[in-house]
Parts: C-alpha cells; structure tokens; sequence
C-alpha cells in the first residue's frame, strides 16, 4: 500500500476525532475561562496588589486546572455521545504523545519569552493579541490540514487571526482586550462545537439492537 | 525475473487480503479501536469483520480486548508488535515492487 494511501486513512481517523465538535466546545469552555482571568486584570485596579497577586497566581491554576479539566470533561462526552454511536479510538502512541508534548512545551517556553522579550523591548503588549490571534490560527490550520482539510477549522483558523490583528489596533487596554479575544473566539468556538454535535448526534442515532459482537 | 517480482511470492497472505490489509492499516495509525470503530470505517458486516479479526488475531498480528461497558460488550484492537513489524515489511515489499515496475 502506498504512503499516500496510508495518509488519507490517518485522516480520516484524525478526522474522526474532530466530528463530533466536542473538541471546540471544551475548547471554548477554556477560552471563556481565560476571558474571565483577563477580564478580572483589567477591572482590578493598578495599586491593588493582593488582587494582584491572586490573579497572577490564579493564571498558573487556570493554565494547569484549566486543561486538566478540558480534558477530564472531553473524555466524559466523547463516552457518552460519540463511543456508543461511532466507536472508541485513541489517536497516538504513548511515543506520539511524548513527542507532541515535547514539541508543545518548547514552543510554549520559546513562544512566552519571545513574547516577554519584544515586549520588553518595544515598552508595550498592545500587540499581544495580534501574536496570541495568530499562534491559535496556526494551531486551527494544523488541525484542517491534518484531518484532511475539515473546512470550519479553515475558518476558525482565520477568524483567530484576523480578531486578533482586529483587536490590536483598537484602542482598548491590553488585559481588555484579551478578555474581549478570548470571549469572541471562545463563544464562536462554542457555536462551532455545538452546531456540529447537534449535527452529528442527527446523523448518528444511537444504537438500539443490544446484541453482542460475534 | 528480478529479485523484487520474485519477492512479491513471499508477500504476507495474512495481511495481503484486502480486508484484512485495511483493518491493519487502520489500526497502524491508531493506537487502539474498538470494533464499532472498525466496522464504520471498514464497511464490513459483523460476522466478516469478526472473522478477519480472528485471523489476525490467531497470526499474532492483533490482540483483541473483550470487556463490558455497562452492558454493551466492547471489543477493543490493537496491533502488536510483530503486528506492526509484519505491516511495516509488506509495506517495503509493496514499495520495492511499485518502484521496479515503474522504470
């Protein structure tokens, strides 16, 4: 069987992953809460340092609860709406994964410092959003590509880019705006997920036959 | 005759048949199915897929999981090692092939 052959079954099986639009609700789950994290710096006053600090610390529970929880959450409804209906699969090798979160937290790492660098150097984070904006669009398109090119990712893709860059030449304060980027993307998200889990659970009516598998 | 038209003599039976070659070619991207999973994407009825399955199973090339999810039973596969070592030779065989009879 040729590579090319191959590729399309892994994205179709990427692909199935992605169908039931569970991933882009939790997903939004998470940005809605990282609008509320940026949304409470920008209402907390400067000289206040206790609310501060609380929601400086509250970032490091938000970035590890947040997506411990995510994915707690993921877990429950892929078993409860898509196992029953399309089957269970599980995507990557334990070797795949290390990998991707290998990869992940490097550019994670590389992508802050650069960003606290620039920032740094420039003297504002105005354009935070633009850089944010633009590392989602990049994951989005990932995703399109490697299921095979699933077009609401395409869009969200350009949606994230495009609000981001939006937002960076408004006028409003940068913590706003990250909370207003994190709203948006998260809300439309939210309705990407939930307009195509309405359409998957259509398409795919439980089973009803109990018989056991031969 | 070259060396590669005579390999092909020696090509895997197990995995060359064309249901089985997609079962295993499904369950090489992954790394565990159940067998609703296997069934959509390979089109094929109960009593086929659960016979090919066997098959697999009995070359050692898949290790086949029956467990209960409430009261639903639920066959999960995966491939072996010796699975994935058996595909990934047919794989080069094929290629090997592909490539000689093209010049």
């Amino acid at each position: 069987m040729q590579s090319d052959h191959i590729s399309r079954v892994e994205e179709r099986v990427y692909r199935h992953w992605y169908e039931d639009g569970l991933g882009e609700l939790t997903g939004g789950g998470l940005f809605l809460l990282f609008a509320f994290y940026f949304g409470g710096h920008a209402w907390i006053e400067k000289g206040n340092l206790m609310g501060r600090l609380f929601l400086n610390g509250g970032l490091i529970v938000l970035l590890i609860g947040g997506v411990l929880a995510t994915r707690w959450l993921l877990a429950i409804m892929k078993a409860h709406f898509t196992y029953p209906r399309t089957g269970y699969v599980e995507l990557n090798s334990p070797e795949r994964i290390s990998l991707n979160r290998a990869v992940t937290a490097v550019v994670g790492v590389v992508a802050t410092v650069f960003v606290f660098l620039l920032g740094q150097m420039l003297g504002s984070f105005s354009w935070a959003p633009a850089v944010v904006g633009l590392l989602f669009g990049i994951v989005y398109l990932l995703i399109a590509v490697k299921s095979g090119g699933v077009k609401r990712f395409y869009f969200l893709s350009a949606f994230s880019a495009l609000l981001g860059f939006g937002l960076w030449f408004s006028l409003l304060i940068v913590t706003f705006n990250l909370a207003l980027f994190y709203s948006v993307l998260g809300l439309v998200s939210i309705i990407s997920g939930g307009v195509t889990l309405a359409r998957f659970l259509k398409e795919n009516p439980m089973p009803t036959e109990l018989e056991d598998e031969p | 005759m070259s060396h590669e038209l005579l390999g092909l003599g020696d090509l895997d039976r197990i995995i060359h048949e064309p249901a089985r070659l997609l079962i295993v070619t499904i369950l090489s991207t992954v790394e565990k199915a159940d067998f609703l999973f296997l069934q959509r994407e390979t089109k094929l009825t109960k009593g086929n897929l659960s016979a090919h399955l066997g098959k697999l199973e009995e070359a050692g090339y898949i290790k086949i999981e029956k467990t209960f999810k409430g009261k639903l039973p639920l066959t999960i596969c995966n491939l072996t090692a010796n699975g994935r070592k058996a595909f990934e030779q047919y794989r080069q065989r094929l290629i090997q092939f592909i490539d000689t009879t093209s010049k």
